[in-house]
């Protein structure tokens, strides 16, 4: 069976329709391999006006495709999450 | 380092993806939410309501704060967009909406006509929905003014933004301290009754006094609500931020509006012109029924 994986991506929801801003992470809050719960949070994005928040969608081992201080933008993928089988 | 920025969490409900489907798919009109990035969006399309913004999304102003598009029109208007709002407002069930525009100096109206006839279909439409209009200047003209005011406007908003010493240096160039305070002060000409509003985005180098004589002047039109909000720099094209206010200071400001006779007074580091719009508009009519005794009350 094949395995399922969760990306996790900068919401481009935050302001659906004005896809141009970029920020940097500023934060990465677990380690890759750890095990996350859905809705905790796992980084943090900085634009000039706000910090997003970035939560885990979905439950299960985590592996980071960003570091902190990359550069971003929406939709850029964050992490993936391998949610448990079955 | 610790930062004094509003942390967002994306979280999209129910009610944000009506309002998002809506206005992107349904009936495609520009919102300030999104062109200004308002940090408040969350908070307001999960609670199903927006601002509107009419005229399409290129201003034809460059203000150093703002982060909406600028740029040529061209002359083009979109007339079905009127329509558009009003079906958003009918199907939204929105009883207050704020409509706001970019500028459009190639319109010889300057785009008063569109915003009368969204007035005009909201009301049809929607008679209970209350309407503020958060307009440009149109250049202090009394006959575009009563083109805005005569389609039923509940609430008239124009933004002085800063204060006088820095209105030059902030606020595009043909943008005038006078003429916003001239344009506030034919609102209330025009029609007595009607509520006004405005703005002033703090943090980006004025003084303590020219805040205070900025309300005063504001007050000496007749302004009835006062919204006080930090400045948050939108990228790194829009001018750095000079200060961030505390909110014990932003308070105090609440405060000291109320004492120079504000009807209301929406003071907070997130307040943004139709932040809380509803509710401002009722306390500043029950104020004007029960004027406050003494200053900060």
């Amino acid at each position: 069976m094949e395995e399922q994986v969760v990306a996790v991506r900068v919401p481009i929801e935050a302001w659906p329709r004005r896809g141009d801003w970029k920020g940097r992470v500023t934060r990465v809050l677990r380690k890759d391999g750890d095990v996350v719960k859905e809705g905790e949070e796992i980084a943090e994005v900085e634009i000039e006006k706000a910090v997003l928040v970035i939560e885990a969608p979905v439950g299960g081992r985590i592996t980071f495709r960003v570091s902190e201080g990359d550069e971003v933008g929406p939709e850029t993928v964050i992490a993936e999450i391998h949610p448990p089988r079955g | 380092m610790e930062t004094l920025k509003p942390r967002i969490r994306v979280r999209a409900g129910r009610d944000y993806h009506r309002v998002k489907d809506m206005l992107s798919r349904r009936y495609p009109v520009a919102t300030v939410c999104e062109e200004a990035l308002c940090p408040n969006i969350w908070e307001c399309w999960n609670e199903g309501t927006a601002t509107f913004m009419l005229l399409g999304d290129t201003c034809t102003r460059n203000c150093r704060f703002c982060y909406v598009k600028t740029g040529s029109p061209g002359g083009l208007v979109d007339w079905g967009e009127p329509m558009k709002v009003a079906n958003a407002v009918r199907e939204m069930k929105l009883d207050y909406v704020t409509i706001t525009s970019v500028t459009r100096d190639d319109l010889p109206d300057g785009g008063a006509g569109i915003f009368a006839e969204t007035v005009r279909l909201i009301k049809k439409h929607s008679p209970q929905t209350l309407v503020e209009v958060l307009t440009p200047d149109f250049d202090a003209r009394r006959d575009l003014l009563e083109t805005v005011i005569g389609a039923g406007v509940d609430v008239y908003g124009h933004n002085i933004e800063t204060v006088r010493r820095l209105t030059p240096m902030v606020r595009d160039r043909r943008f005038s301290y006078e003429r916003s305070l001239r344009t506030l002060q034919l609102a209330k000409e025009i029609s007595p009754n009607l509520v006004t509003k405005s703005s002033i985005i703090l943090g980006m180098g004025e003084e303590w006094d020219e805040i205070i004589e900025a309300m005063r002047d504001l007050r000496s039109v007749e302004v009835d609500i006062l919204v006080l909000g930090q400045y948050l720099r939108p990228s790194h094209r829009q001018l750095p931020v000079a200060k961030l206010y505390k909110p014990s200071e932003f308070k105090e400001l609440e405060r000291k509006g109320i004492e120079l006779g504000f009807a209301y007074v929406v003071s907070t580091p997130l307040a943004r012109t139709s932040y809380k719009a509803k509710q401002a508009y009722f306390a500043a009519l029950s104020q004007r029924q029960a004027p406050r005794q003494g200053a900060g009350a």
